[in-house]
């Protein structure tokens, strides 16, 4: 069979346009680019032969019914000759869409003003929901707390397991590496005043203090706030949660508060595992550089390093640990509809929950201050 | 050699997912033009002969044609041509939720196609008419759409490259009665104008006797039976009886016979 060339030619004489070739997804442009070519006789009527047409699609069929819009405009009448069954179905179900010819839909894109008042009250919504979340949370722990034996143990024991036993590793390596970057940090400093030894007092109160509940929280947040927030939003999604409900198993009972209370407990362990990594890692650092030795070190530092230090820092963990959970949680349930709406959600629950972590760290400081603790 | 009109030819495909058979030399011809319904009880493997067809899974052992590829065997750049040739319905529709139903349509043009924007997004918007979409669902996003129009929706995507084989995996499964007859002879429609060939898999009677022109019944890791419904409903096989011939296959036989 001889190929011809996909086009759309013009007989003046005859008055007769011919549709040669494939007209199909892949030839548009270069039938388009013939059509423009051509020279129509105005004010006429005119025959579009299908005769030679190999193949026709349905991107074929409209650009024709475009084509004879165009020539409408022009006020040529047009007639259709030695088209197949098949071309002319086509052609007539794709002319019924009228509505193609009109400008294409555009997604509403509000205002600047318009989107931060929906912002802002989207945002003050959320928050109000949260308080909700909050009380109701509270409401189901006081009524698993005066029934034991509703306590979900080996829920719990799994959390524990999951957020904190696996996250042994990752966050004795970094408070090390902390414990590290602090003291060669600080040691310059305390070199250039020969008080090299001072670094036991700084080290030791900045990271049982400081260092070690935020950044084991603000790493918390970031493997199981997230984890949190991304299974209950698949579960969410799968309707899993919906089929507790009608079960009488609240969600709450079942996969929220032993996910609080997993993280309650684990979160002030971490703390204090990362407090030894981080003194230890500082130690090492001192005995290298700094030439404070480890007897020097550890003499000093149980008398200069009060226990009070390590209590306020461990003090705070079940804080984070409650924060992170419920907004972990709490952003989990808000997912709905899609597959974005998990992705948006973990975002937000890990940023939130880095945010307020840093928030009540700072409120903490200001009440210690007050107290002089 | 294949004949022209052999769209589809699956042969002596194996496959063993831990430690079953789900199919044990299974063997399938499609031809151009027509409507071919796949069905089979729950576990007869038609949604892996599908996953297969698509080469979303590797068979053990045989060999499956599609427009007179060897898929399995196929390089990268062959596949991606019969991928361009090819449309498929999931039966979960997998609309892309962060795209609009415009965006999701015209994202098959967009990545295979060298069009104009403009040219790409009127293509796609006829598509979403055709399918029988109001104009102003073309900018929601699937999770505001009933589930209906969702499947509208992905049939849309399906068809937006034109393509000559069309499969349907349980097109009307979650539909009211209503929408699952429109879709019927939406996809009749459709058949017609465009001279597609259409692999449907079904658990739906209606759809069956209303829509296909053959039917392969699945068993035993095999197509134990392909035929015209109305043929395939007198099989004396027990497996077969049972399918069309309980209280509800009596019903659709009796309508449309």
């Amino acid at each position: 069979m001889m190929i011809t060339q996909s086009t759309i030619k013009y007989n003046a004489t005859k008055k007769t346009a011919y549709c040669e070739g494939d007209w199909d997804l892949s030839h548009i442009p270069t039938i388009q680019s013939e059509f423009k070519k051509i020279q129509w006789s105005v004010n006429t009527s005119i025959i579009i032969d299908g005769a030679s047409l190999h193949k026709m699609d349905s991107g074929g069929a409209w650009i024709l019914s475009h084509f004879l819009n165009i020539l409408h405009k022009k006020n040529i009448t047009t007639k259709l000759q030695n088209f197949s069954e098949q071309h002319q179905k086509l052609l007539s179900i794709i002319s019924q869409q009228t509505a193609l010819e009109k400008d294409i839909p555009k997604v509403n894109m509000p205002s600047w003003l318009a989107r931060l008042g929906k912002n802002t009250v989207s945002n003050v919504r959320e928050a109000l929901d949260f308080l909700n979340f909050v009380g109701q949370l509270t409401f189901e722990w006081l009524r698993v707390i005066t029934h034991p034996s509703r306590l979900r143990i080996s829920a719990i024991v799994s959390v524990i397991d999951k957020t904190g036993y696996q996250a042994l590793p990752i966050i004795a390596l970094l408070s090390f590496m902390i414990g590290v970057v602090i003291t060669y940090q600080m040691g310059e400093q305390l070199r250039t005043y020969g008080a090299n030894i001072f670094i036991v007092d700084l080290l030791g109160l900045s990271v049982l203090r400081e260092f070690g509940p935020l950044l084991t929280a603000i790493m918390v947040a970031g493997r199981t706030g997230s984890a949190f927030t991304a299974q209950l939003g698949t579960m969410k999604i799968n309707q899993e949660i919906d089929a507790l409900n009608t079960m009488g198993v609240t969600p709450g009972e079942l996969l929220l508060l032993p996910r609080l209370t997993g993280l309650f407990i684990a979160l002030p362990l971490l703390t204090v595992w990362a407090d030894i990594f981080g003194v230890i890692g500082g130690m090492i650092m001192a005995n290298n550089t700094l030439g404070v030795t480890w007897h020097e070190f550890l003499n000093r530092f149980q008398h200069q390093i009060p226990l009070r230090a390590l209590l306020i820092g461990i003090g705070k963990a079940p804080v984070f640990a409650l924060l992170i959970g419920s907004i972990g949680c709490f952003e989990g349930m808000q997912v709905g509809g899609s597959a974005d709406s998990v992705g948006k959600k973990t975002t937000r629950s890990v940023v939130l929950a880095i945010f307020f972590i840093i928030v009540a760290d700072a409120i903490f400081s200001v009440i210690f201050s007050e107290f002089k603790l | 050699m294949n004949n022209n009109n052999t769209i589809i030819e699956v042969k002596n495909v194996t496959v063993r997912l831990g430690g079953n058979a789900i199919h044990d030399n299974l063997n399938l011809t499609v031809n151009k033009g027509e409507i071919i319904g796949i069905v089979g009880g729950s576990g007869s493997g038609k949604t892996t002969l599908l996953r297969e067809m698509l080469m979303l899974q590797r068979p053990d052992s045989g060999s499956i044609r599609i427009f007179g590829q060897e898929l399995t065997t196929a390089s990268p750049d062959t596949l991606l041509a019969v991928q361009k040739r090819w449309g498929v319905l999931f039966q979960q529709n997998a609309l892309f939720s962060s795209l609009t139903v415009l965006e999701n349509t015209a994202f098959p043009l967009l990545e295979h196609s060298h069009l104009e924007e403009e040219m790409i997004q009127k293509l796609a918007l006829l598509k979403i008419l055709l399918v029988g979409l109001p104009l102003d669902a073309a900018v929601k996003y699937p999770s505001e759409l009933s589930g209906g129009m969702q499947k509208r929706a992905a049939l849309a995507r399906a068809i937006c490259l034109d393509p000559e084989l069309l499969f349907l995996d349980e097109p009307t499964a979650g539909l009211d009665p209503e929408s699952a007859a429109g879709l019927d002879q939406l996809i009749l429609n459709l058949q017609t104008t465009m001279g597609l060939t259409v692999v449907i898999i079904t658990h739906d009677l209606d759809t069956l006797w209303a829509v296909t022109n053959r039917v392969a019944f699945l068993g035993k890791g095999k197509v134990l039976c392909i035929d015209k419904i109305s043929a395939l409903a007198e099989n004396p096989d027990p497996m077969i009886q049972e399918f069309f011939n309980g209280p509800r296959g009596q019903v659709a036989k009796r309508i449309y016979e």
